[in-house]
């Protein structure tokens, strides 16, 4: 270790220490950053002759790192970012947080990962989904993925492991050698109208999309699962990459998602963060029994513009009684009045509770970034 | 009873920003109204039909939005005049407002031939105008309000008017307006659900369509379209402030 580097992990603890004395947060991102500043080639060098695992894709990152470390526990010690600081200062506190130990698995924001192939090497890529998130501020999903792809042109020597369903992700990986595609079930993909490659619109029929003009989705599975929602699917993803890592028979009954329970009014809420269409979609598609309420704001993170909220199918919400709150809840409330769906419209969380009919004690909340956190945390 | 039928011009390809909910409130006004309303969604691989009285062509990425004006020449841009000709009306937004015009920029910015039912031309901006706009239309007689995201600064030929004066954000990006109204089109960058947002501007459509909405009681959309017309106000105010002390004035 350089003394530069020492420097730059005792500087960085200091302003931890300081950031969390001070009351402002876990001192995570601040670490990384003074760290940076100190030792501008502080990844790289913390990364140098470690396995490294990168996690990426648009939802689900953060659950299935978290359980991607959980199945490679019987490698031995693990330094991970699975709280979910996804940027170079949360990456670069996860490997100064345990500079030693061989294996390390890393969640990586998407428009970030080009940068972390070349400085960390990954010996692995983990990559779940693209889909359309907050387009007012990322780019077009497929400028994403032709970054992606030149990621990879740079670096034939990283493994990849992808859901083949993925129009995106199947043409990020369409000339890399060193990847194994795991087919799912047929899904259509929210995003893809035209192919990802050659822009030609994508024939969508089962068992899979297809392009007619330069053949994408036409490559053969290394495994096909067996039908599962997207929890199941990162699971599947995960566990084949814990069998590459050297874990021989990873358990199949596991699974991550990032919902948390809150007590309120005599009920039991069950938050799930959703935060794109695609994650609407599909939390709508596996709506557990009893009574739902959708919160939707449009600040900073959210992405300002709701129009997506007409761009998902509202239909499993028929038979249950349904409340929308959040800044947003008229956009809300007016998009599912058209679908036909009778609700309630609440100022708050609190007394949107308050306004469901009396029933089950589990209740749905299903909620945009902001509404999430402000509640979770 | 009175029926008005719907075609959604290829869903699958133009419909980036919940563009089909427009399709939406104008079968949700009419049949609250009392006129039965059917929504059509026609994709690129169909034809498309000559005998519809309205025509929704939504927004959508550049390779996509140069595939639906591909598989709309010839047939599709026959069956679309030979409709407007009869008196149908066509709801355009964004990049569906621009293939209607003489020419649209492609995904390099190369010109890319429209179907040169629209008087105007569209070229590429310097930057991509991103945000909350609002505008004064004296022809529906209020405010208006949307989100845009689009590269496009389209030109209206002389003679052609406009939808509204913008009062915030950039529509058009060129003359400080936004849209462009024909006697058989309104177009606007007003994306996603703009209908939804200004209730008035659906019923204008239904209007000509012969169908008259003005005794609809729709309580949810008069307060989403006055809560929105309020954040525009707001929004308005804080720029002009940050304008005066010398900051940037995007929203983004």
């Amino acid at each position: 270790m350089t003394l530069r580097l020492r420097l730059g992990m005792l500087a960085a603890d200091a302003a931890g220490l300081a950031s969390r004395l001070l009351g402002r947060g876990r001192g995570v991102a601040i670490k990384g950053r003074v760290l940076l500043a100190v030792a501008p080639g502080a990844l790289h060098e913390l990364a140098e002759g470690r396995r490294v695992v990168l996690v990426s894709g648009t939802n689900g990152k953060t659950s299935t790192t978290s359980l991607l470390v959980s199945l490679l526990a019987p490698l031995g010690p693990i330094a991970s970012n699975d709280s979910g600081a996804n940027l170079t200062g949360g990456v670069v506190s996860a490997l100064a947080a345990r500079p030693r130990t061989p294996l390390v698995v890393l969640e990586v924001d998407e428009m970030h990962l080009p940068m972390m192939m070349d400085a960390l090497r990954p010996t692995l890529l983990v990559l779940l989904n693209l889909s359309r998130d907050q387009l007012h501020r990322t780019q077009e999903v497929r400028v994403i993925a032709n970054r992606w792809r030149h990621a990879l042109d740079g670096h034939p020597e990283v493994q990849a492991i992808i859901d083949y369903e993925d129009p995106f992700l199947a043409y990020v990986t369409q000339a890399h050698a060193l990847t194994t595609r795991i087919g799912f079930e047929y899904r259509e993909h929210i995003d893809a109208a035209c192919c990802p490659g050659c822009s030609h619109p994508l024939t969508w029929e089962p068992p899979r999309y297809h392009c007619a003009s330069c053949g994408l989705g036409g490559l053969e599975v290394a495994v096909q699962e067996a039908p599962g929602d997207a929890i199941a699917r990162n699971a599947a993803l995960a566990r084949a990459a814990a069998r590459f890592l050297g874990v021989a028979d990873p358990p199949s009954d596991v699974t991550r998602d990032r919902i948390a329970t809150l007590q309120l009014g005599g009920r039991e809420l069950r938050l799930r963060l959703v935060k794109n269409p695609a994650s609407w979609t599909e939390a709508l598609q596996h709506l557990p029994e009893g009574p739902v309420i959708l919160a939707v704001n449009a600040r900073g993170v959210d992405g300002r513009d709701t129009s997506w909220l007409w761009d998902i199918d509202y239909t499993p919400l028929g038979g249950h009684p349904v409340v929308v709150t959040g800044d947003r809840r008229l956009d809300a409330s007016y998009r599912i009045a058209t679908a036909g769906m009778p609700h309630g419209v609440a100022p708050d969380l609190e007394q949107a509770v308050a306004e469901l009919p009396p029933g089950p004690a589990t209740v749905t909340v299903l909620m945009s970034y902001t509404a999430y956190i402000a509640v979770a945390s | 009873m009175k029926r008005i039928d719907i075609v959604v011009v290829h869903p699958e390809l133009m419909g980036t920003y919940g563009d089909g909910g427009n399709a939406e409130v104008l079968a949700h006004r009419a049949r609250l109204a009392g006129v039965e309303a059917v929504v059509h969604p026609v994709a690129h691989t169909a034809d498309l039909p000559d005998d519809a009285d309205l025509y929704c062509i939504g927004g959508g990425e550049d390779v996509a939005q140069i595939a639906c004006v591909g598989a709309l020449r010839g047939q599709g841009a026959a069956a679309l005049a030979a409709a407007m000709g009869r008196g149908a009306q066509v709801l355009a937004i964004c990049a569906g407002l621009q293939i209607l015009g003489d020419v649209f920029p492609g995904s390099n910015g190369e010109a890319v031939a429209g179907l040169s039912l629209l008087p105007l031309t569209t070229r590429r901006g310097e930057r991509r105008l991103i945000g909350e706009i609002a505008m004064t239309s004296a022809l529906i007689g209020t405010t208006l309000t949307g989100f845009e995201n689009h590269r496009g600064v389209t030109e209206l030929r002389e003679g052609a008017s406009a939808l509204g004066v913008v009062t915030l954000g950039n529509g058009n990006g060129i003359g400080g307006v936004d849209g462009v109204v024909t006697d058989n089109v309104i177009g606007t960058y007003m994306h996603g659900p703009a209908l939804a947002r200004n209730p008035e501007l659906a019923d204008f459509i239904l209007r000509r369509l012969g169908v008259d909405a003005s005794e609809v009681r729709d309580p949810i959309a008069l307060a989403f379209a006055a809560e929105r017309r309020a954040a525009a106000v707001a929004l308005t105010a804080r720029l002009r402030r940050r304008r005066l002390l010398g900051r940037d004035n995007r929203q983004w």
